[in-house]
């Protein structure tokens, strides 16, 4: 069995001195390291019992397992109480042994990676993965103290008969006879970890998970330290079987949702029913135990340790019946379908099963092709995203003969779909894709086993176990984050990832697996909004883009979020034309400070007069645009705009009613007309958000009537203003909505695509994966479909390769934590719920827990010493993604602007790219379009 | 423009919201004018027919005199498993009506439960004059060579596809009909990336570069050749010779021998070993025809067993979708029209246009 190691495991023999202080114990660790000079081989385990053994054993070179084992230790008499009276608080600087998280910090470099094993095969983390070769030892110093000066987590048999003994001892001293002390022995870290579980509200479950992994390789005995090293992984795919006990074990809670999520995941296996049977024993077995270790008084010890060496047999049995199923699965064809799981199947689907099998018999009847690609039933196939790709692609994979298929997709059916989305029929609109595309694949399919889950694929469920138990992961995805996110699952649960995207006539396909090819985060996509510098849009528009952006701001001041980074007023700090030639950042960013002491915001003065059509009307359009004339550098070469008052515009031409005008998408309004509806959606809008309760906000939607009927007339007032030349509301919603265009046709390319690298993959071809492009004309040797050899993967990728960095340029005086975790951390670098922590002080500055560091939230990053050079651990544990941002100051930038360079010795790489805030992607985003192009 | 406009009703504008998004209100107008033949609904028969019903037609007609049998079930998304009904023995065309009709009910569908040829005897060649456009899909080659000269004397669009397994290729034919074609005189750089720009975001261009005009179009007949011609080009000639290696792609030798194999009568059907043998014959003399060395193909003959039933899903897509984008292309009179030999092999992953006899 592979050495398999825990980010918990990292264990050494140092801490039992509890006289070390830190700093010493970080010295001898790095000295450990030093010794073992990298780290050990990482596999995808097949037995967790062998990858929990195998983490004892990593403890152990750390360690030098003889020179200390007979040495006494001193407990810490305060934590030795707070483990009498069950009343664990943990002081701060020791929260480590409790939370994860502060190891980090602990780290001279936050590269290394854990693996959890909590799926069916371990999910290991990215370095050690990536470092399999070096083959090192992981031994990065993390000092989890204990309270009690031993780390139970890893100390050994002997270490904990110490513990154990000694406690004993004390308790029988002090408190004799007195059943109610539910006195913790070291030997009992389970019986621990439950209460613990159970008291400590504020412990998470990861913690719960990782202190389940210590705990169980220290019911084993010793091992040879260097035994693992050489081994080689076991097959990939075969089921681990601790998956079950390492959950149950961690809470009673979580028991309860291990068992039922647990199921559906494992279900997707072909196993034996003996297995099967077996699993639920034992499931039902630890509940047991786990529950008499919640009651039971007297002699804990004893009966923990009783029951520890029950479950541990269990392990041991699990563990064989796994390595006997997976040795079964290697030589079985074919999987009873009985044997799957029934998660959201389509109840009316209907089951021919008599037929099928007869044409099965008969299909084995006539020998063709097919019969050497039976791989392709067995594969399990994770499909995200059910929409236009998502269609074609499921149809594909179900005629092609995959069988085990699961959807998510969290839309609904819309009307616009209907064009492409050929599984949805009218009646369906408003339904859920998933659900509608499972049951007409069923319709035409029934043979194939497909089942769906209508959820983001952000939501937790979907966590790296859950990636890991499939085969394979296709992406038929139409948004960027959702993108970065399962690219990030899929290379932690080390999954093949097909990726996909669709805009207009062009498409393509590319194939990631980890370490082979590039990952989808491994070159800058070109931004798929794009954004304009501020003092354009404020105050010299010379596209009809420009004044559409104006009018969505101006939306969102009147009516909903108020963004200081998007004011509509003049700006009066624009420098442009004028004598200093500053760079264009400086320009965009004057804001705040400047208006706000001048002049009430928009929100506010327009609130003064009750959303006033006319006078609102007239400030917009006649007041600032003559502000605007009066800073007469701005003109000198530019056509200098003509402002005009409600009156003014009403002047010109036909008086249509505003149903309408809104009827007419296709043409160009008058500017009378526009001037009717910027009225009539005023004050439809003032009155929807006075109905809203305090607090509340419109939210800005292309497929909203008066909100996009408010930015098309908006858009064009100011156009005719500018002098630029008016559009219709169809052509302003795409711009507005960022719509795009999309086809039947490229889908069902780009789908077939897919399904052909999907097969190969089913394969094992790695060799012959290929990126494909529909290019736009045939090339010089008549390629249509362009394809290339993937891209080996980026070194200096901060989601895939060892260096996970990049630099983060801002300014430390403005940017406040909540900027760098909404705009850069969330928003930019599509992290889900990162904790983040300063190296040098590790003060956690940003948690995932909610509500912890409320405090620190409006903070400017320079009053917590958050400046130039310093670096912050980031790390999100759903995605498995630990990313180093080292912080370079920008006195020039305002507000919250920043940049973010790749790699952190290069900052004038050339893929850095400016990243203004911008608003968040819809629609299908275009794929890596500079690419194709190119 | 405005006129047109009124043609296509709030509803329908609804869900072509997105491809008229790219290929505008014209090209829809046109389409919704455009009534379409299918013969042959066979998996890629299925994938053309859902790909141009989709795109909005005034009618298609499918028309197809093959009998179910249980190679087509489960393999074929217009043919729905409904419990207690036996699709085995029902005409295809038939069975593939209700659910193509539920893919866009804005579209007026025929069924025709006969061959092409017993409808063509009854009803006069001519008759296909009433469509725009004819697609003839997995149908023998001396039938693609007739129906191709009756639509070029007609003046209708053409498209022969078909899917031997893994590999597929699609013809197409549209002799004489218009294509947008961009102005000469008026841009120095057409390269491709520019058109291909254009396309998608003109509204986006029209706005930022006021001043400089924008590429003129206008439309422009284009000729093509027929298949018999284009499928049999003498690669001896002069000029050929040379351009024979970077003009060929591998996979054309092998849709080119079965099609020659097709013509001669020599499969016995079932893809047996015979049917092995003689592909390799025939492809070892096409390869040597079209001056390409035998051991550089990136398809041997071991390999030729994918080359018969059933069609790969995934090349059914791939051949379907485009011969359905380039049908609509042709329907509405849009840019860039490629030509006219389409190949893709999963084989070996490529999608390749062949532009046959080379210009």
């Amino acid at each position: 069995m592979a050495p398999n190691i825990k980010r918990s495991s990292i264990g050494n023999g140092n801490r039992r001195k509890s006289i070390l202080t830190r700093e010493e114990r970080i010295e001898k660790l790095k000295a450990a390291r030093a010794k073992y000079n990298g780290r050990p081989t990482r596999s995808t385990t097949a037995a967790a019992a062998a990858t929990t053994k195998a983490s004892t054993r990593m403890a152990a070179p750390a360690s030098k397992p003889s020179s200390s084992r007979d040495q006494d230790f001193v407990a810490d008499p305060a934590a030795l109480e707070m483990i009498k009276t069950g009343n664990i608080r943990i002081p701060v600087n020791r929260a480590s042994v409790f939370n994860t998280r502060p190891s980090i910090s602990q780290r001279p470099s936050i590269a290394p990676r854990y693996s959890v094993a909590i799926g069916r095969q371990s999910i290991v983390g990215r370095t050690s993965l990536a470092m399999r070769s070096t083959r090192a030892t992981v031994n990065e110093p993390r000092p989890s103290l204990f309270p009690l000066g031993i780390n139970i987590f890893e100390a050994n048999e002997s270490q904990r008969q110490q513990v154990s003994q000694f406690l004993k001892n004390q308790s029988l001293a002090s408190k004799k006879g007195d059943d109610s002390d539910v006195s913790v022995s070291a030997a009992t870290p389970s019986k621990f970890n439950v209460f613990g579980a159970a008291q400590m509200s504020a412990t998470k479950k990861r913690t719960t998970i990782r202190f389940m992994e210590n705990v169980i390789p220290e019911q084993r005995e010793s091992h040879d330290p260097t035994e693992d090293f050489e081994k080689t992984p076991p097959k990939k795919h075969s089921p681990n079987p601790d998956f079950v006990p390492q959950s149950i074990l961690s809470s009673m809670k979580k028991v309860k949702r291990v068992v039922n999520l647990g199921s559906p995941i494992e279900g997707f296996e072909k196993k034996k029913k003996v297995e099967k049977k077996d699993k639920s024993m034992i499931l039902d077995e630890i509940l047991r135990l786990a529950e008499e270790f919640m009651k039971a008084d007297g002699d804990l010890d004893a009966k923990c340790m009783e029951n520890m060496e029950k479950v541990e047999k269990i392990f041991e049995k699990t563990r064989q019946n796994a390595e006997l199923a997976a040795a079964m699965q290697e030589t079985t064809i074919g999987s009873d379908e009985n044997d799957l799981p029934k998660m959201h199947f389509v109840e009316d689907a209907p089951k021919p099963r008599r037929r099928s099998n007869r044409r099965r018999s008969n299909k084995q009847e006539k020998m063709t092709w097919a019969s050497k690609h039976a791989e392709i039933g067995k594969a399990k196939l994770l499909v995200v995203g059910a929409g236009g790709i998502g269609c074609e692609l499921l149809k594909n994979l179900a005629l092609t003969g995959f069988r085990k298929i699961h959807v998510v997709d969290l839309d609904t059916i819309d009307v616009s779909n209907l064009n492409r989305q050929f599984l949805f029929r009218r009646e369906h609109v408003g339904q859920p894709k998933a659900k509608v595309a499972t049951e007409a694949v069923k319709a035409f399919c029934p043979e194939v086993d497909i089942s769906y889950t209508h959820d983001s694929i952000f939501v937790e469920q979907f966590n790296l176990s859950y990636f890991s138990s499939f085969d394979m992961v296709i992406n038929a995805l139409d948004n960027r984050s959702a993108r970065n996110h399962v690219n990030r699952m899929c290379l932690s649960a080390r999954v093949p990832l097909i990726e996909s995207g669709s805009a207009g006539y062009l498409g393509q396909v590319s194939v990631i697996i980890r370490e082979k090819t590039e990952c989808y985060e491994c070159v800058d996509k070109p931004s798929a909004q794009k954004t304009y510098p501020g003092c354009t849009i404020r105050n010299t528009p010379s596209e009809h883009i420009h004044c559409t952006v104006w009018s969505k701001h101006l939306f969102n001041q009147l009516f909903g979020e108020i963004d200081i980074d998007d004011d509509v007023s003049p700006d009066i700090t624009d420098k442009d034309g004028k004598e200093n030639e500053e760079e264009p950042l400086e320009e965009i960013a004057d804001k705040s400070e400047v208006e706000t002491e001048k002049a009430p915001n928009t929100r506010q003065w327009a609130e003064s007069v009750n959303y006033d059509p006319i006078q609102l009307f007239d400030k917009l359009f006649h007041s600032d645009i003559e502000y605007l004339c009066s800073m007469e550098h701005l003109w000198k070469q530019r056509k200098r705009p003509e402002s005009m008052t409600f009156k003014e515009a009403r002047v010109t031409e036909d008086e249509r009613s505003g149903k309408e005008i809104l009827e007419d998408v296709n043409n160009v309004w008058s500017l009378a007309n526009c001037s009717t509806i910027f009225a009539e959606c005023v004050e439809k809008l003032r009155d929807r958000k006075n109905a809203l309760a305090d607090g509340e906000i419109l939210v800005w939607d292309k497929d909203d009537e008066d909100a996009m009927a408010f930015v098309a007339a908006c858009a064009n007032i100011r156009a005719t203003i500018f002098s630029i030349q008016t559009k219709s509301l169809f052509e302003i919603k795409a711009m507005a909505g960022n719509i795009i265009p999309a086809i039947a046709t490229t889908n069902a390319i780009v789908a077939g695509m897919m399904v052909t690298e999907a097969i190969k993959l089913v394969h094992k071809q790695y060799d012959k994966i290929s990126n494909v492009f529909i290019a736009g004309r045939p090339n010089q040797r008549g390629k249509i479909l362009s394809d290339e050899v993937p891209q080996k993967p980026n070194p200096k990728c901060y989601v895939c390769s060892e260096k996970r960095e990049c630099v983060v340029v801002l300014n430390p005086a403005e940017m406040t934590v909540k900027g760098l975790n909404e705009k850069i951390l969330k928003s930019t670098l599509n992290m889900l719920a990162p904790d983040v922590m300063e190296v040098r002080t590790n003060r956690v500055i940003i948690s995932s827990e909610e509500g912890e560091t409320n405090d620190l939230e409006l903070k400017k990053l320079a009053e917590l010493s958050i400046e130039d050079g310093a670096i912050l651990a980031c790390d999100d544990f759903q995605q498995d993604l630990e990313l180093k941002l080292i912080i370079r100051k920008s006195e020039t930038m305002k507000g919250e602007e920043f940049e973010i360079i790749r790699g952190a010795k290069e900052e004038e790489d050339e893929s850095s790219r400016k990243r203004k805030n911008s608003e968040a992607e819809n629609e299908e985003s275009a794929p890596k379009k500079a690419r194709i192009t190119a | 423009m405005v006129a047109e406009a009124s043609t296509i009703s709030k509803d329908e504008a609804a869900v072509y919201d997105r491809q008229i998004r790219l290929w505008g209100i014209d090209a829809q107008n046109k389409l919704r004018n455009s009534s379409v033949l299918v013969v042959g609904i066979s998996q890629l028969g299925a994938e053309f027919a859902k790909n141009i019903t989709l795109s909005g037609l005034n009618s298609l007609t499918l028309l197809d005199g093959h009998v179910i049998t249980k190679d087509d079930v489960g393999h074929n998304f217009l043919l729905p498993l409904t419990p207690g009904e036996d699709l085995i023995g029902k005409n295809r065309a038939e069975a593939a009506y209700p659910r193509t009709y539920t893919l866009n009910p804005n579209v007026k569908l025929t069924a025709i439960p006969n061959d092409l040829e017993t409808e063509l005897t009854k009803n006069g060649e001519d008759w296909l004059g009433r469509f725009s456009l004819v697609a003839l899909i997995d149908q023998n080659y001396d039938l693609v060579v007739r129906v191709n000269a009756i639509c070029r004397r007609l003046g209708v669009r053409f498209i022969g596809a078909s899917v031997f397994g893994w590999v597929g290729y699609s013809f197409f034919d549209f002799n004489g009909h218009q294509f947008l074609t961009k102005v000469q005189n008026k841009d120095k750089e057409a390269s491709s990336t520019m058109d291909l720009e254009n396309e998608q975001g003109d509204e986006n261009k029209k706005a930022m570069t006021m001043t400089i005009e924008e590429d003129q179009f206008e439309p422009k007949p284009y000729f093509y050749p027929a298949f018999e011609e284009a499928f049999n080009v003498d690669w001896s000639q002069k000029k050929l010779l040379r351009k024979c290696k970077r003009i060929i792609p591998s996979s054309y030798f092998l849709v080119k021998s079965i099609l020659r194999a097709q013509k001669e009568s020599r499969f016995t059907g079932n893809g047996e070993d015979a049917d092995l043998r003689v592909l390799e014959e025939i492809w070892e003399e096409e390869v040597k025809n079209g001056n390409h060395l035998k051991e550089q193909q990136t398809v041997q003959p071991e390999k030729f067993d994918h080359l018969f039933n059933p069609q790969l899903t995934p090349t059914c897509a791939v051949v379907g979708g485009l011969m359905g984008q380039e049908a609509i292309k042709a329907l509405s009179e849009g840019k860039n029209p490629l030509r006219n030999i389409f190949i893709y092999s999963a084989l070996d992953t490529t999608g390749i246009m062949c532009d046959f006899p080379p210009q």
